[in-house]
């Protein structure tokens, strides 16, 4: 989704700017379950691309399996898309505006690698930070789109234990996703570093 | 403060199309939550079993579910529900965490530290998962499922009026007042920090609010939120999805309310926000 942040920050305020932080609001705003349900019926019932819910083993058929992991991955990857768009945005406008760009627009350089090979460079920290709480949300979404397309994950595992009241596999489960929450935190803070080589 | 805000009102560039879009929804958003009794045109949960599953009609403009309920009463009443629902949870955010974060953000030091600490260790776990966890514990009811998900937004409050809080006490009219001998909660926080916090957590309750919502039809779609018969959005939507084939529109409405009101809320927050940025007056 960068390019379309990078897209938007060529002229703020402009009017494909004005379009796409549009879009990446009203992205952000969809309810990912939702979107789930909307891409069944349109990609499934309806022109049936895509399976409908219901996994697939990964063990028995991986090829299949993938495929029907596009429609559940899409429903739960459009929020972290509309919101990373948005970062990059911000991020390549304060970056375009300094004096940097400015030095290699007097050296010459082309546009485009101005924009994609500098601007953008610089652009990935607050990126990196903004993936890191996306996989936050994403381990708290996974729980309902999972119960949408019938897969059986930890989602499906900890709405199950609820019900079941079976409160050794909720704490599990709970403990579980805050682990990868933390290990994804520390896998970002150390991105940080080979980011900017400046951060020690 | 006040008069930086009206100032920021009235000097503010023409607002584009899509904030009057926003304000209009919410508006009639809060019309059908003040009148749903009015506005619904059958009783939400009246069942008729000759009429299951119709597509949308003039009786039925959104048609009925598979017990002949008609699914825009069910959405229009599910509408109050739902945002009561979101309400109370961002409340409770807000009246646990303005005065936690301001309190950290005045006194600073080891109370600072030992709060700060505990809601690291709570924001380390996955917003949804953590409510879903504590619903679990205490039983499915949407009041126990909203108060978890207040919980798990307090925080994001507290950091807010912390660091807000923090900057303030920095400025030199504080160290003024101080100097005049205004201490304590009486005469120096609630005059002097406080309408200076209150401004950058309205613009966050907005979008709070969004997240609310989502996390309540999320709830109900599992089954931990809002308990069927009552409508909401999260029941709708989930009584609709289990036929989704027979009946794909049904699914359609409850998901677009979502959207649409989230969406808005979103809007209006970084609305509130522009206005109170003085970079962009």
């Amino acid at each position: 989704m960068s390019p379309t942040g990078v897209g938007a920050a060529q002229r703020p305020g402009g009017r494909l700017d004005r379009l796409l932080t549009t879009a990446a609001t009203a992205g952000i705003a969809i309810p990912n379950f939702w979107l789930g349900m909307m891409l069944i019926v349109l990609f499934a019932v309806q022109l049936g691309w895509f399976p409908g819910p219901g996994g697939v083993d990964l063990g028995e058929d991986p090829l299949g399996a993938l495929h029907a992991l596009v429609l559940p991955a899409l429903a739960l990857g459009l929020v972290g898309a509309a919101e990373i768009c948005r970062q990059v945005r911000s991020a390549m406008i304060e970056n375009l505006s300094a004096d940097y760009v400015r030095t290699h627009r007097a050296m010459g350089l082309p546009h485009r690698s101005i924009v994609w090979r500098h601007a953008l460079k610089n652009s990935s920290l607050p990126v990196a930070t903004i993936t890191g709480i996306q996989v936050s949300h994403l381990v708290g979404g996974a729980v309902v789109v999972e119960a949408v397309f019938g897969i059986s994950g930890l989602g499906s595992l900890v709405v199950e234990a609820t019900n079941q009241r079976d409160y050794v596999v909720i704490q599990a489960v709970v403990l579980l996703t805050a682990l990868i929450v933390l290990a994804t935190n520390l896998i970002v803070d150390i991105s940080y570093r080979l980011l900017d080589p400046r951060i020690t | 403060m006040s008069v930086t805000l009206s100032r920021a009102v009235r000097t503010t560039p023409r607002r584009p199309a899509v904030v009057w879009f926003s304000y209009a929804v919410l508006a009639v958003v809060a019309v059908v939550v003040l009148l749903a009794d009015l506005l619904a045109p059958h009783a939400p949960n009246e069942q008729n079993l000759t009429a299951i599953l119709q597509s949308p009609s003039w009786q039925h403009p959104l048609g009925t579910d598979d017990l002949g309920r008609d699914v825009l009463s069910r959405m229009i009443h599910g509408t109050r529900v739902s945002i009561l629902a979101a309400a109370w949870a961002v409340g409770i955010a807000v009246v646990v965490g303005f005065p936690l974060g301001v309190l950290t953000g005045y006194v600073r030091g080891v109370t600072d530290a030992a709060v700060m600490r505990v809601l690291d260790a709570l924001m380390a776990f996955p917003a949804l998962v953590l409510a879903i966890g504590i619903t679990a514990m205490l039983g499915p009811d949407i009041m126990t499922a909203m108060t978890a998900v207040g919980v798990v937004l307090t925080p994001v409050i507290v950091r807010l009026a912390r660091a807000q809080t923090m900057a303030i006490t920095q400025q030199t009219y504080i160290e003024a007042a101080r100097s005049f001998g205004a201490r304590g909660a009486r005469r120096m926080i609630i005059p002097h920090v406080v309408p200076n916090v209150v401004q950058p957590i309205v613009a966050q309750v907005a979008v709070l609010a969004g997240f609310a919502l989502i996390a309540e039809a999320s709830l109900s779609f599992v089954q931990l939120g809002v308990q069927p018969p009552t409508a909401s959005w999260g029941t709708v939507l989930a009584r609709s999805y289990t036929f989704l084939e027979l009946a794909p529109w049904s699914t359609v409405v409850p998901g677009a309310a979502i959207a649409l009101t989230v969406f808005s809320l979103n809007i209006l927050g970084e609305e509130i926000q522009r206005m109170l940025d003085p970079r962009r007056r």
